[in-house]
């Protein structure tokens, strides 16, 4: 066997580096969260001494079980949004793409531009809409208010329209329906752009706290995200339970790696696919 | 049901293409458009969320604006902004230049995963775990160190976690992007230029960077774009519940205090300022793409 070339090793060695660099705050995650508070005082750096599951009983005991509670209204709300966007949006990019008619173009255009404006300038006046409307403290509000994003009909256009015409004209000589069309063709031929969009808006739901933190004031209803935080004010005037909190972020963290350590061509194609994430 | 012409060609049922955006253009109406022109109504009014609102004119922006704090904000947001922008695109690119180069190239599904690991972490997972390495008594560094580095009390030092936790976070993201970028350029393209007697470094200088540029476009203005928004990493590294000192505390914190003081105008305001704000960055940044053409 021929012997690598210096330069190879080099450029292992420092890929390694940073590997392991950036894998380090997940193993103190992971590993805190199997730490008793006495070792984790000690040691927040390396593996624990004798590994207890004993954190994570305690925080599904925690508060009558609001953590499972609001770990599933995440998953609920994560889950339900991503759909809502994705029928949506794809609904939307159909007609973008293979359709002419009046004010396409304009519309389009007027569309992307408004991009430009963060959702963030509509906390205020949403607040305020909410609050008359009584939708304050509803799984409604944290799911409906976005499901209508730009970025999403343009990643749906765009892969939309690379589907060639010939295949919707075969239908129609058939006499199909658009809806049919829409249904037996375009969304089974879009299903990577689907998949790349769930996996992006899925991640975007699932991290979400300003948000949910205005809107919501009762625990039950709120996402784990919100919950996680404000753990370490349990017993605030002494100790900080740490390693509760250590185990709620390898519960929120954990499940997310693994799926993405099965799917990861498609969590990677996600990134290149939505490179227009704003 | 309405009548329908066989064989239709594109856009002879005018009333489909309709139907399909219908859901989208209501939905974004509703929640989009209407809250947003809400806002900049409301940004000239004095209004405390009841009541009736008076209409104060460009008070609420004159006031803002007139304001040491706004200000102070803002520049915490571009100093997380620019001080993680620069060691997040250094490093993203040479690492997706050297994973893409040839001699490497053949491990790159095992690198790959590896670095883009960080950007599937839960934000707010990752914040709270910075909190424990970073921090005072159980931080790894204070007890690797022996005694308490203030890491998470010095307003300087803060600011600087911030920035490691959102380079740390980012890398994946635009390493991915920019390696996508890279399988664009064949590698007969950097041969030549090997041939004719350029380095490697003059390769990537004068080849790759610039047959880059649309990448690098998109992953500086959407990273812009992004940053001006942060919230979380700051708000979680930087306080107890919520509430970091003014010195370190991003923009947005700035709309969310207006509105907890029930200033809901000046909460608008502020929200304005933001859009300008991102408006000229985003302008600003085309333009140079633009500028050296």
């Amino acid at each position: 066997m021929r012997k690598p070339h210096p330069t190879t090793i080099l450029m292992h060695v420092i890929l390694i580096l940073v590997c392991l660099l950036l894998l380090y705050p997940v193993f103190v995650m992971v590993a805190g969260s199997l730490k008793t508070a006495e070792e984790l005082a000690l040691n927040a750096s390396g593996l624990p001494k004798t590994p207890v599951l004993e954190n994570f009983r305690r925080l599904f005991n925690f508060n009558s079980g609001l953590i499972i509670r609001t770990y599933a209204n995440s998953i609920f709300v994560a889950t339900s949004y991503t759909g809502l966007v994705v029928a949506v949006a794809s609904l939307a990019g159909f007609a973008f793409a293979k359709f002419r008619f009046w004010g396409r173009d304009v519309l389009f255009l007027l569309l992307l531009i408004t991009m430009m404006i963060p959702v963030e300038l509509n906390i205020t006046p949403l607040y305020l809409f909410f609050s008359r409307l009584g939708w304050l403290n509803t799984y409604r509000v944290q799911i409906i208010p976005g499901i209508a994003n730009v970025f999403s009909l343009f990643l749906m256009r765009q892969y939309m329209v690379t589907i060639p015409d010939s295949l919707i004209e075969a239908a129609r000589i058939d006499s199909a329906g658009d809806f049919f069309i829409f249904r037996k063709i375009i969304i089974p031929v879009s299903v990577p752009a689907i998949g790349a969009l769930a996996i992006l808006q899925f991640l975007s739901k699932w991290n979400e706290l300003l948000f949910p933190k205005i809107m919501l004031t009762k625990e039950r209803l709120m996402p784990i995200m919100v919950i996680l935080p404000t753990l370490n004010e349990i017993d605030s005037a002494r100790s900080v339970p740490w390693e509760l909190v250590l185990a709620g972020c390898t519960l929120v963290t954990l499940p997310l790696i693994i799926v993405f350590l099965i799917f990861q061509d498609k969590f990677l194609s996600s990134v290149t696919l939505g490179a227009v994430k704003g | 049901m309405a009548i329908r012409i066989k064989n239709g060609m594109k856009g002879e049922r005018q009333w489909t293409p309709y139907l399909f955006i219908l859901p989208f253009l209501v939905s974004y109406a509703l929640f989009f458009i209407y809250p947003a022109v809400y806002s900049l109504a409301l940004s000239f009014f004095r209004y405390k969320g009841y009541g009736k609102a008076s209409f104060i004119g460009f008070n609420n922006y004159k006031n803002l604006l007139t304001y040491r704090t706004l200000w102070m904000c803002l520049g915490n947001t571009l100093f997380y902004f620019i001080a993680s922008f620069i060691p997040v695109m250094i490093v993203s690119f040479s690492l997706a230049l050297i994973v893409r180069s040839k001699l490497v190239r053949k491990w790159q599904s095992l690198y790959k995963p590896i670095i883009f690991l960080p950007q599937v972490c839960a934000v707010v997972a990752s914040s709270l775990c910075f909190k424990i390495i970073f921090g005072d008594r159980v931080g790894v560094f204070s007890q690797l160190a022996g005694h308490p580095i203030p890491f998470l009390s010095d307003n300087t030092l803060m600011k600087w976690v911030v920035v490691v936790l959102l380079t740390w976070r980012g890398i994946g993201w635009y390493f991915i992007i920019f390696l996508s970028g890279l399988t664009t350029i064949s590698d007969e393209i950097t041969e030549a230029a090997t041939i004719d007697g350029a380095g490697p470094i003059a390769t990537i200088f004068s080849i790759v960077i610039p047959m880059m540029k649309p990448t690098f476009m998109l992953a500086f203005i959407t990273n812009a774009i992004g940053s001006l928004k942060i919230y979380t990493e700051p708000n979680l590294l930087l306080a107890l519940n919520y509430d970091p000192p003014m010195q370190v505390a991003p923009y947005i914190n700035l709309i969310i205090n207006s509105m907890g003081g029930g200033q809901f105008g000046m909460a608008s305001a502020a929200g304005w300022i933001l859009v300008v704000v991102i408006l000229i960055l985003t302008l600003f940044q085309l333009n140079l793409f633009q500028g050296d053409e």
